[in-house]
């Protein structure tokens, strides 16, 4: 039995430690120019993006070139690796936003429950989180999309991620309670 | 990889559009016509949000899969999708929402889980 485990813990992880070389979130190898994310960077100006490339793969790239450029290319590579190591791992606070924002619900739906908050204005807060937060993050998404695909690189580009990333947090929340406020009407909606 | 903004935004425009006509002409049901467009909400939503937020969890820990770049197609490919029906859902409930007054007596019905 103990096998069993090993062994799926073992074609669990294989696919980590393949990519352990590649610091790309989406797995990307070899990503070229303009990128699939916010993240694309060139700093060997190869038409790939950084994250998405093997060290090694970096310097074979480079390994035509002449020696000056041989030099300077593994230390291209070799400040890639440093920057690889040194890119902080995002924090979007999925679990303290998404456990605070039930809360919240929860203290609301106590109240509406104990006739203290009306039943329209409890509904309209929600509705109103859900739509604020659905436009920010349906916007923030189409300009991620448009400077992705146009291969516009500015320092925007991951504060825009970043922004998204959250609202897009509050949305699947605030939707989840949106099914639960309606969960009758939700009901029907699946039942044939 | 290639998104299809535009595409995907004029096929459901048009499906929209084709569906609300049938309604007005009244071809088919106002239900039949919210459903269908609550179906395709819910569908795109799923699949949206579970990898957008399967993404992030990964991206927060560290951890990069081989999946990962099949769901990054889907999430920003359904997420086009589902900003539109959003759009739509909105369109289709935003009347009914201000004229729906639910009654004290019913309010509290409801409280309790009897309505």
């Amino acid at each position: 039995m103990k096998k069993i485990y090993v062994l799926i813990l073992i074609i669990f992880l294989t696919p980590i430690a393949v990519y352990a070389w590649n610091d790309c979130p989406y797995s990307l190898v070899n990503d070229p120019f303009p990128g699939q994310c916010p993240r694309y960077e060139d700093t060997n100006q190869d038409g790939v993006c950084d994250h998405s490339q093997s060290p090694s793969g970096s310097s074979s790239n480079n390994s035509s070139e002449n020696r000056e450029t041989d030099r300077n290319a593994a230390n291209i590579s070799s400040s890639d690796i440093q920057n690889a190591k040194s890119v902080p791992s995002e924090n979007y606070f999925l679990v303290p936003l998404s456990i605070t924002i039930l809360i919240i619900y929860l203290v609301t739906y106590l109240f509406y429950l104990e006739n203290r908050l009306k039943r329209d204005f409890f509904y309209k807060i929600w509705n109103y989180v859900l739509i604020i937060s659905f436009l920010v993050t349906g916007a923030t998404g189409l300009i991620l999309m448009i400077v992705i695909t146009q291969g516009i690189t500015s320092s925007w580009n991951l504060t825009i991620d970043f922004w998204h990333a959250e609202f897009g947090i509050i949305m699947v929340v605030s939707t989840l309670f949106h099914f639960h406020l309606y969960w009758k009407q939700l009901k029907k909606v699946v039942k044939a | 990889m290639i998104y299809d903004f535009i595409i995907v935004s004029i096929l459901l425009l048009l499906a929209y559009f084709g569906s609300y006509a049938l309604y007005h002409k009244n071809f088919i049901n106002k239900a039949v016509h919210i459903r269908l467009w609550n179906i395709l909400i819910l569908f795109t939503f799923l699949v949206s949000a579970g990898t957008g937020f399967t993404l992030l969890g990964l991206v927060e820990y560290g951890l990069a899969l081989p999946v990962s770049q099949v769901f990054l197609y889907w999430h920003i490919k359904l997420g086009i999708a589902m900003f539109w029906i959003a759009l739509f859902h909105i369109h289709s409930y935003w009347k009914s929402s201000k004229v729906r007054k639910i009654p004290d007596r019913l309010q509290n019905k409801e409280r309790e889980g009897k309505y």
